[in-house]
């Protein structure tokens, strides 16, 4: 027995989840994943790399994959030994501009076969700034709605504040723990 | 996976489901269970057809769920529960009949499939997922315990998969609530076994049918220990019943360990009977569940020295399985006696729980981080900590700290699982004791070279294997504390190179995985006190890591060290470089060997702090490497490597290399000669800079002693010195007279010594190329021809010729193409002529009579049918030829010009012989063929104006092909490959006939044949035969459409030309079937499919068929005598399939000789053995003859 089939066993039995974090660049993916992380949030700089991030929730092990907005690092979506399970994007609400961007990039996304029937939480963050765009809003703009491959949910937030974070989180490890740790 | 459809969502719910069969399933289901539920089948001894059919189905679609069984899920419950219920009434009617005595009898195998199919759920989900939807109600105690009674009476009778189940279910039903002497309506009518009867309570004999299964191989092995251990554990009998077991099985462990042998003297650890090592199993297995499902030490407190003496055995642990048991029982015992209080206070320290930093958000305030509070210390563990550890607890540990080197796998890898669980519940000051005692069995036996090298060579792989999984164990549960980890690490990064040699091949990659294992649990420590210690050690870790990942030989080593390397770079982030790195060195990337060898390791190579680590591991491990494709990899390797940083290779690396060359180890040898080759070629500049590195590489033939290159293995070394030579010639070296003259021995010896020459040619021709030969080398090789001892070192030499020049060899290798001795010799003499033509083709072969003799010979090689029990051998010397041609065709545009006029129909021919073979059915032949045939057409400039008439036919002869070809030349590329920018390759057959079969327009009557018989063979076999048959079906279809507009077309050809074509194959040579049969199938072929409809019937089909019949007629006449004795059955069948073809000819009823042939064919016994049958065949043959003049 191997590495690889080790890591495969573990996983199962430690009931571990692995999600994405993904967003455009400056959405508030580093800020949310410090704040999930009981860090200090008064400095972010752009992430350059990706970090790995451990969490328990309930009776889950949840490894955070922050892998900022670099598109090179896209092979690791899907891990050798671990495949993805939920998604978490990341919008500026305040970012009216590149919400078209933000659109395409994200259906762009949920047609990689790699992340067939990973859960998808959407969070429209930056709801601390005056004018962003409410979750409604967001939803019709990133055609939600029209979206059957994956669950979804959408959940306007705060990283700053952390509002609406724990509930978007329970809606995302549940869904995920409800399929794949059904019986265990 | 497929994606969930609407269709999918109704069944589950919203869930999107993977079960993709389900509907088909539950369909089936459905039916199977409403058959089974009839009770007045449940008297037949098997179940009906059609059921075992369906069951059968859906075992089978099950199993395929083995890899992915969570995709079940969803459905597991409705599949069970229709299952069970069904299940459920079989097993009561079953009581009811015991109870009752009913006269309907049911039959104990009737629901074996059924059985089965509850069997597969459990192997491919788990039993213990699929037992939480059976039954468990007190109603079901008694009946399920009563049939699996009946069942075990008539052991042979009833399937183990029953047995199983029900076994299982009882181990459910062993839970109940409520006090089993409650339930006890004491059966009465149940066969006695073994001797307990029915008056005894259900307790006891529950426990006693349990036992019955203990010494049973397989599953119902476990089902029994799960329901005996289940049983056991019951709050109502625990204190009697329990005790009372575990002494019965001491006493069996005990009674099997030692059987009464007759002799007792023999006290020497014989291998114990299979009964024996069963019953030893099934008992501790039963033991192990028990343990784990106690609560308190002290129900086992009485018993506990028995189970300290027993475990203090050795007597017993022959067998794997039974150490892996024991290793098992007795960390179940030391965790049954340790209190989980430090490992919860512990697990609250150690991992960030997300619900806590999110609740504790106060706005702006910087929360507290839970794993900033730091290490576990000695002051952070307080007096709750202090806990009394028992004696037996040391000494449980021991054991495992043994089993930890033990020789089997699993024995180990249980054993570092159950030291892991252990120590998570010690007390720190305990727990780093065990830390550095299982660090310290990597310390053994190793030892420390001067320059600070870990020397393992004394160690088994066993230790550092078991050694290194517990350390991984521990790792995982934040066991390592930043003190033992800078203890450990440099250990670890030692593992990741562990290797030990053991004759040809190593042992040791599980070791370097286990490795990989530490350090991918080591990134997961989320301790920041440990980031401390990495922080001054990732550099080691990550260019040992990267080195692993990109040098070993097992691709899964290469990528656990990979997926270790990505831990540490997402989650620690110290790792010098290590984003940019990890892209390199991915999963994908260091899968293949060949590409982590050589592309990864030169791209990770380009940092600096990775270069010289990399060159290291290359330089002092993987040269040297037992494995030659491996060395030959490393070798590859370092040509690329070492320009980056040639200062390091030259100073501290060469010198090792070249002191190695020596080495009395064949492969360190080998790895030596060859490393040293290389860089002298990839760093020619700098080394040639330093005159006493020179020196020292142009010393390395001096320095190998003689007997290695002339006594028996020579030839490997021999390789890797042509490799050395090769590599300074092509560097171009001043060697001077003296090393000339001993490079060329070395390259004739290894000519001689090795089998496969191909790379010690070219190594000896840029040998040539650099240095020349002086007149008695060039003497040796033609020699050498002739005389070499070996046939296999003559064919080595032919090769070798290719690097010569002159007019002589030219000629040596033509006559060696058409008359060598062994095909060997004719292919590479093809190949050698291609190559030397290659090199001196800008001077020498402008002489028109040399180009003519060398293609004449290669024309000749393309005739080469030769063949022997290794099959069609000629095709290697076709194929090389047609690649030599190409070669020299390709170099030269005037060629064909050239030729044409001297020899004109040598360059008809040879067009011909190129279009036949472009319908090889061998595909690389194929391919090649394909090349010169573009080559010719779209390469070969000639002159149609010129004043040759040989020339001018070839002329046209090509530039009609040109306009036949339908792929025209702006699809043509002259690259190396075949493949023509667009999807058209030679390797694909069907493409490629249809490609040339136009060709066949052609107006040359030559050309035209050779491309039709090339056709023709190929049509007549499978698997290539209905490609050429379909595309010359096709063709003739349009040779049709054109027979009537454009007769006057120049080709003067239409499909009755076809035809003729055919028929003239027929009659080229009627002796031997070889061109006979496979036109007659072909020209089958093309009837069938209705290809000549369109051909003038009176010219020639008319013509095949009379032809036909008179050989067919004779060579049934011939049969009909057929003079051996046991060939009456072939006389008889040859005058039945005469008289039925004159039937259908009408030939019977024409005239009177016709009648006469009928009555003669009908009515001689042509079984029988004597005059009368010569006497009617001869008859026969006069009056046939009259009709059908003698072929």
């Amino acid at each position: 027995m191997g590495l690889l089939s080790i890591i495969r066993k573990l996983r199962a039995k430690e009931k571990e989840i692995r999600i994405l974090v993904l967003g455009l660049d400056n959405a508030g993916k580093t800020t949310i994943m410090k704040r999930l992380n009981g860090e200090s949030i008064s400095t972010i700089s752009p992430t350059l790399g990706f970090n790995i991030t451990t969490l328990d929730f309930d009776s889950y092990k949840v490894n955070f994959w922050d892998v900022g907005g670099q598109r090179t690092i896209r092979p690791y979506w899907r891990n050798y030994f671990e495949k993805t399970d939920g998604i978490i994007w990341v919008v500026d609400s305040a970012d009216k501009e590149r919400m078209k961007d933000c659109a395409d990039e994200l259906a762009a996304l949920l047609k990689e076969d790699k992340l067939a029937g990973a859960s998808l939480l959407v969070f429209a963050n930056k709801q601390d700034i005056a004018g962003a765009l409410g979750d409604e809003d967001i939803k019709n703009l990133l055609k939600l709605n029209e979206l059957t491959t994956h669950h979804w949910t959408i959940k306007a937030c705060s990283a700053v504040t952390g509002d609406n974070l724990l509930p978007g989180l329970q809606w995302i490890v549940y869904d995920i723990a409800s399929h794949i740790y059904m019986f265990s | 996976m497929n994606n969930p459809t609407a269709d999918d969502a109704e069944d589950v719910g919203n869930m999107p489901t993977f079960f993709k069969e389900h509907v088909e399933f539950f369909d089936s289901l459905r039916w199977i269970l409403d058959s089974a539920k009839q009770s007045e089948s449940w008297s037949l001894s098997i179940a009906p057809e059609e059921e075992s059919d369906r069951v059968g189905k859906l075992i089978k679609i099950i199993n395929s769920y083995q890899e992915q069984p969570m995709c079940l899920d969803p459905h597991l419950e409705r599949i069970v529960g229709q299952i069970i219920k069904v299940v459920q009434q079989y097993v009561y009617a079953f009581y009811d009949n015991i109870v009752d005595l009913k006269s309907l009898s049911i039959s104990v195998t009737r629901f074996d499939g059924i059985f089965d199919l509850l069997y597969m759920l459990c192997k491919v989900r788990g039993y213990k997922v699929i037992l939480r939807f059976f039954p468990h109600g007190v109603a079901d105690v008694e009946p399920v315990f009563a049939t699996l009674w009946q069942f075990s009476t008539k052991l042979r009778v009833s399937a183990w998969q029953s047995r199983y189940i029900l076994l299982i279910w009882l181990s459910l039903l062993a839970m109940i609530p409520f006090d089993i002497e409650s339930i006890d309506s004491g059966i009465a009518d149940l066969p006695a076994i073994n001797s307990i009867s029915s008056n005894q309570s259900l307790m006891v004999r529950w426990i006693e049918l349990g036992k019955l299964f203990l010494a049973k191989p397989g599953c119902e092995m476990e089902g029994a220990a799960v329901m005996l251990s289940r049983l056991l554990s019951r709050k109502d009998s625990a204190a009697s019943f329990q005790s009372l077991f575990i002494e019965w099985a001491v006493q069996q462990i005990n009674d099997a360990a030692n059987p009464v042998t007759s002799h007792p003297k023999d006290e020497s650890k014989a291998a114990l009977p299979i009964e024996s090592v069963l019953q030893i199993n099934g008992t501790l297995r039963v033991l192990c569940h028990l343990f784990s499902a106690m609560t308190s030490p002290a129900l086992i407190e009485k018993q506990m020295p028995l189970l300290l003496d027993l475990f203090n055995l050795d007597a017993f642990d022959h067998h794997s399985i039974t150490r892996k048991l024991i290793s098992k029982a007795v960390q179940r015992l030391a965790l049954l006696m340790l209190p989980v209080t430090i490992l919860e206070k512990r697990r609250v320290h150690a991992r960030p729980s997300l619900r806590t930093n999110l609740n504790d958000n106060g706005i702006d305030t910087v929360p507290t981080p839970i794993c900033s509070k730091g290490p576990y210390t000695a002051a952070d563990e307080d007096d709750s900590f202090d806990i009394d550890i028992p004696e037996e607890v040391e000494f449980f540990v021991s054991i495992l700290l043994q089993k930890l080197r033990d020789k089997d796998t699993i024995v180990r890898w249980s054993a570092a699982k159950g030291i892991g669980r252990i120590t998570e519940r010690l007390p720190l000051a305990f727990a780093q004791e065990i830390v550095s005692a299982v660090g310290d069995i990597l310390k053994e036996e190793t030892l420390r070279t001067d320059d600070g090298h870990i020397d393992v060579s004394m160690t088994t792989e066993y230790s550092w294997h078991g050694s290194l999984l517990c350390l991984a164990e521990l790792s995982r549960r934040g066991m390592l504390y930043p003190q033992a980890l800078r203890e450990i690490i440099p250990w670890v990064v030692r593992g990741l190179t562990y290797e030990i040699q053991r004759g040809d091949y190593s042992v040791g990659s599980n070791v370097r995985d286990a490795a990989c294992y530490v350090m991918w649990s080591l990134a997961r420590i989320p301790n920041p006190s440990s980031r401390q210690v990495f922080a001054e050690m990732s550099t080691q870790m990550a260019t040992t890591l990267v080195s692993v990942a990109v040098f070993d030989r097992e691709s899964s080593v290469r990528r656990a060290a990979s997926a270790a390397f990505q831990e540490h770079v997402g989650r620690q982030s110290d790792f010098p470089h290590g984003i940019a790195v990890l892209q390199l060195v991915d999963f994908f990337s260091v899968g293949i060997m060949r590409n982590a060898f050589i592309k990864a390791s030169r791209n990770v190579a380009e940092f600096d702090v990775y270069r010289h680590p990399l060159l290291y591991h290359l330089c002092t491990v993987t040269i040297y490497h037992w494995d030659l494709k491996t060395r030959d990899l490393a070798i590859m390797a370092l040509r690329e490597l070492a320009p980056l940083s040639p200062k390091y290779v030259l100073t501290s690396l060469l010198p090792e290399i070249v002191s190695n060359v020596s080495s009395p180890f064949l492969a360190i040898r080998h790895g030596a000669i060859a490393a040293t080759g290389a860089i002298a070629e990839s760093i020619a500049a700098e080394i040639t800079a330093d005159a006493n590195a020179t020196k020292m590489v142009l010393a390395v033939a001096d320095n190998v002693p003689k007997r290695y290159i002339e006594d028996f293995g020579a030839g490997l070394t021999l390789a890797a010195f042509a490799f050395y030579m090769g590599c300074l010639s092509r560097a171009k070296w001043n060697i001077g007279d003296n090393v000339q003259n001993k490079f060329f021995d070395l390259f004739e010896m290894a000519l001689v010594a090795c089998k496969h020459v191909d790379s010690i040619v070219d190594d000896f021709t840029a040998f040539v190329d650099s240095y020349g030969l002086k007149p008695e080398q060039h003497l040796c090789i033609e020699n050498n021809i002739k005389v070499a001892k070996s046939g296999t070192s003559r064919e080595s030499f032919v090769l070798a010729m290719g690097a010569l020049a002159e007019q002589r060899d030219i000629d040596i290798l033509c006559s060696i193409v058409t008359e060598g001795a062994t095909v060997e010799m004719r292919r590479n003499a093809a190949v050698a002529l291609g190559q030397l033509c290659r090199r001196i083709q800008d001077s020498k072969i402008h002489d028109a009579a040399w180009a003519v003799a060398v293609v004449a010979a290669l024309s000749q090689g393309l005739n080469d049918h030769s063949i022997d029990n290794r099959g069609d051998v000629g095709s290697w010397v076709r194929k090389q030829s047609l690649q030599s041609l190409a070669i020299i065709f390709d170099h030269d545009n005037q060629l064909a010009q050239r030729i044409s006029t001297e020899d004109g129909a040598l360059a008809m021919r040879l067009v011909g012989q190129v279009l036949c073979a472009t319908t090889e059915k061998i595909d690389k032949l194929r391919a090649a063929a394909g090349r010169m045939f573009e080559i010719l057409l779209y390469k070969q400039q000639i002159d149609l104006d010129g004043s040759a008439p040989g020339s001018v036919d070839v002329g046209k002869c090509l530039s009609q092909l040109r306009q036949l070809d339908p792929m025209q030349p702006e699809h043509f590329s002259m690259h190396e490959s075949s493949a023509n920018g667009d999807d058209f390759t030679w390797t694909d057959a069907e493409a490629a006939f249809r490609r040339v079969v136009p060709a066949l327009s052609v107006s040359y009557e030559q050309t035209r044949r050779s491309l039709l018989e090339g056709l023709v063979f190929t049509g007549s076999a499978e698997p290539l035969g209905k490609f050429a048959v379909s595309a010359v079906a096709a063709y003739a279809e349009t040779l049709s459409e054109t027979v009537a507009s454009e007769a006057e077309s120049a080709a003067q050809w239409d499909v009755n030309g076809l035809v003729a074509e055919l028929t003239r194959l027929l009659h080229t040579d009627k002796r031997t079937s070889k061109i006979i049969n496979p036109t007659l199938i072909v020209a089958d072929q093309l009837i069938e499919q209705g290809a000549l409809l369109a051909a003038d019937t009176n010219s020639s089909i008319a013509l095949m068929s009379d032809e036909l019949a008179q050989m067919a007629t004779s060579s049934l006449l011939a049969y009909m005598a057929h003079p051996i004795l046991r060939s009456q059955r072939i006389r008889q069948a040859a005058a039945d399939h005469l008289f039925e073809v004159l039937c259908i000819h009408g030939a019977v009823d024409m005239d009177d000789d016709g009648a006469e042939i009928g009555s003669l064919l009908s009515e001689t016994e042509w079984m029988q053995d004597t005059a009368d049958v010569k006497e009617a065949r001869s008859q026969l043959t006069k009056m046939i003859r009259r009709h059908v003049p003698p072929a």
